[in-house]
């Protein structure tokens, strides 16, 4: 057993923390918000110079092949840094999914577009009614009951959802299944759809983690130096313990994510259970996290000029998205239950 | 039994009864069919969540001068005023009657300003103010908070030095949700720089469009307007000060203790509550009721049970204020502190339970609950800080009530 991760794998996230800690700031979020599609081609492109967008597409796709161990720990700085890109919808459930069910010559093109920074993908399943940036995806892969499809974009029509985070751009998408769009269907297209959500859920959560801990320095950032009665407010107990509670609850999410993320790589029977617990975790630190850190900073805290509201509502958006609490607890009362 | 009570004459207190009585019921029915005759979406919007309660557009203020038509706006202000001198429990049944419904309510002038003017205030303040509080035909803005004195409020730096028969006040307020459309302003400013920093603190009336005011929008995750006010050597004559000079920040707290309580109105707690039951009655997923699940029956219960709590926590401090007296301080501390915090567990809770679509913003047609997960998510989060935070409330229950020392 080992309980920490590769060298490899620590570097790797550092170079895309100091990439996004210079290139996706505050300001280049609310960019993001106020422009046509909610993000950034140019970052996106910068990102897979990088290695990132095709982090999970497999070596002989001129991807890094690397799996979700690795690809947890980016997600984790997805999350702090509030990216738009939409990497979880195309580089943790797209590409892996492309990879499981698309015949050779429509993997080969979109996993080396999708490598090369050329290409998002979007991902609509059924518990998953609203697509992220189903308006400028390249391809959309989509179910319909027992069968998996990818459609090109002009053969979809879109309804926007506006969501409260900006930079997720939601629609639902109406379109007509055809033989030259059918990618999977029967128990290969329900196989492929359930590793989907989970992955989905998981890089999610992943997310989650970042957004947490981001809203957290955020809060303690503030604690120090504002000061109330004569003196920090970070000196207060009250304060300080309402913070002590939120980084617990990350630091208890963590590794229950970095569990599913293992059992997703590895495949273990036990996927769905763990990726629930890690999802209902992370969205439970989040939504702690959000509100400790707004509760933190007081009324300067809910202004639009003030940066904390683009990690809420990230927070809130993503806690709602890829399975809600909800679900995610009663899968796990499933398995540890199961019903007769 | 106890032999020794039998028989024995005890002091006969009156019995717990929690049902409203006739003429209470009857109040209240006569609300609601004056509110249904008034009604009008442009008026009562429950997707404005606590905001509603403002009264900032010249429909909602006509709305309002019918109430006072009405001879509801003086409900437990003495007769001499124009009053009725008639139970609080009216003026909370009239009140958590236009919150259920998303309407303007009851707030600042009847309350903070009439209250306080009534209390304190000379004959001057009151014959210029009260009447036109009754008929509804002035709205104030209160400026308490600076941006170095938020929750430490007596803080307030906000000067005003002497000047003839009046005086110059300068500095910066912050956190004014009306000051954009009220006439007046309600502001407190530190008379005495020498004297502690609670007792340097006076209360004055200022016409916003007093030269020298400069009034600049703040907008919030809500999409509501608050405001920085700056002074700018505004003049104020000493007609406009409040009571005594240098006990501005007594009066402050005493009305203090009734915003905490009229400011965060029970109804709408209880309507959201009923928006997210509703859901989960109608709402299958995964071919099965949403109503089946144990894990979401398991949260419905609790937060029905403490919605409960947090109506009878509300009655409480009602029962404590009758005719029209203070509200009762650490009882208000507890209702706000229990009934904003639960708040945001009904908000927590319909994003947990409202799946997918509870990501999506208000009034988007396939959100569920019309999009309130959204809204309240969004506007009740600002509630344990707005009136005093959480963690003050609890300050103020520990000392008043445990008797703990102050620690700060």
């Amino acid at each position: 057993m080992r309980f920490a991760f590769d060298e490899d794998h620590v570097l790797f996230r550092t170079a895309v923390r100091e990439f996004l800690d210079k290139e996706c700031t505050p300001a280049d979020i609310r960019a993001a918000w106020s422009s046509h599609r909610g993000w950034s081609a140019d970052r996106w492109t910068k990102l897979a110079a990088l290695g990132v967008t095709g982090l999970t597409v497999p070596e002989s796709h001129g991807g890094l092949g690397m799996d979700e161990l690795s690809l947890v720990l980016v997600l984790e700085e997805s999350g702090r840094a509030g990216l738009p890109e939409p990497i979880v919808d195309t580089t943790a459930v797209g590409a892996p999914l492309l990879v499981e069910v698309a015949p050779d010559d429509l993997r080969e093109r979109w996993l080396r577009a999708v490598t090369a920074g050329q290409a998002v993908l979007g991902v609509g399943l059924a518990g998953l009614p609203y697509v992220d940036h189903a308006g400028s995806a390249d391809l959309l892969l989509l179910q319909r009951g027992d069968e998996l499809h990818a459609v090109p974009p002009d053969q979809v029509t879109l309804f926007e959802q506006p969501s409260l985070d900006r930079a997720r751009r939601l629609a639902s998408v109406e379109w007509e299944p055809g033989a030259g769009t059918l990618l999977a269907d029967g128990g290969r297209a329900a196989a492929a759809v359930e590793s989907a959500f989970d992955r989905g859920a998981l890089a999610t959560a992943a997310e989650l983690l970042g957004v947490s801990q981001q809203l957290i320095n955020l809060a303690v950032e503030h604690a120090r130096h504002r000061v109330q009665f004569g003196q920090p407010i970070g000196a207060f107990q009250a304060v300080k313990h309402m913070l002590a509670d939120a980084l617990l609850k990350l630091e208890l999410a963590r590794p229950v994510v970095y569990r599913a993320a293992y059992s997703v790589a590895r495949g273990m029977p036990e996927r769905a259970l763990d990726v629930s617990m890690a999802k209902a975790y992370a969205s439970d630190a989040a939504t702690l996290a959000c509100r400790v850190a707004l509760q933190t900073h007081g009324a300067i805290g809910y202004t639009w000029e003030h940066d904390l509201q683009l990690w809420m509502k990230r927070g809130w958006a993503l806690a709602a998205a890829w399975g809600d609490t909800a679900w995610h607890r009663a899968r796990v009362g499933a398995a540890v239950l199961p019903v007769p | 039994m106890a032999p020794a009570l039998a028989g024995a004459t005890l002091p006969r207190e009156p019995h717990l009864d929690f049902e409203l009585s006739a003429e209470q019921v009857a109040f209240r029915e006569e609300v609601e069919r004056f509110l249904d005759e008034n009604d009008d979406p442009e008026v009562f919007d429950v997707t404005r969540e606590n905001m509603a309660q403002i009264v900032d557009t010249p429909k909602k203020r006509a709305f309002m001068r019918k109430v006072g038509d009405r001879g509801w706006l003086g409900i437990t202000w003495p007769k001499e005023w124009g009053g009725q001198e008639s139970d609080g429990v009216y003026e909370y049944l009239l009140n958590e009657a236009l919150a259920r419904r998303g309407g303007p309510q009851i707030g600042k002038g009847v309350g903070i300003i009439g209250k306080t003017i009534l209390a304190h205030g000379n004959d001057r303040l009151k014959k210029e103010f009260l009447p036109k509080i009754l008929r509804n035909e002035v709205e104030f803005a209160v400026g308490y908070s600076e941006p170095d004195a938020g929750s430490d409020a007596a803080s307030m730096k906000l000067r005003a030095t002497r000047d003839g028969d009046g005086w110059r006040l300068n500095g910066q307020k912050t956190w004014t949700t009306s000051a954009h459309f009220a006439e007046w302003y309600w502001v407190g400013a530190r008379t005495d720089p020498d004297a502690p920093k609670h007792r340097g603190i006076t209360l004055f009336l200022v016409p916003l469009d007093q030269p020298g005011i400069t009034i600049n929008g703040i907008w919030t995750m809500g999409d509501e307007r608050t405001n920085d006010v700056f002074f700018d050597d505004v003049w104020v004559s000493d007609d406009y000060v409040v009571g005594e000079l240098n006990r501005g920040f007594q009066y402050i707290s005493e009305a203090l203790d009734l915003e905490r309580f009229t400011m965060f109105t029970f109804s709408p707690m209880e309507q959201r509550m009923e928006v997210l039951r509703d859901f989960v009655a109608a709402e299958t997923r995964d071919d099965k009721r949403l109503g089946d699940d144990p894990v979401v029956r398991h949260e419905i219960a609790r937060l029905a049970t403490d919605c409960e709590v947090a109506r009878v926590l509300g009655l409480r401090v009602v029962a404590k204020s009758m005719k029209g007296g203070p509200p009762p301080t650490t009882e208000s501390s507890e209702y706000k502190l229990f009934a904003t915090e639960l708040s945001k567990r009904l908000a927590d809770a319909s994003m947990d339970i409202g799946g997918p679509g509870s990501q999506l913003r208000v009034h988007t047609e396939d959100a569920p609950m019309g999009g309130r997960a959204e809204s309240t998510y969004r506007y009740t989060v600002i509630d344990t800080i707005g009136g005093g935070a959480s963690e003050i409330q609890k300050n103020i229950i520990a000392r008043r009530k445990l008797g703990l020392p102050k620690n700060f």
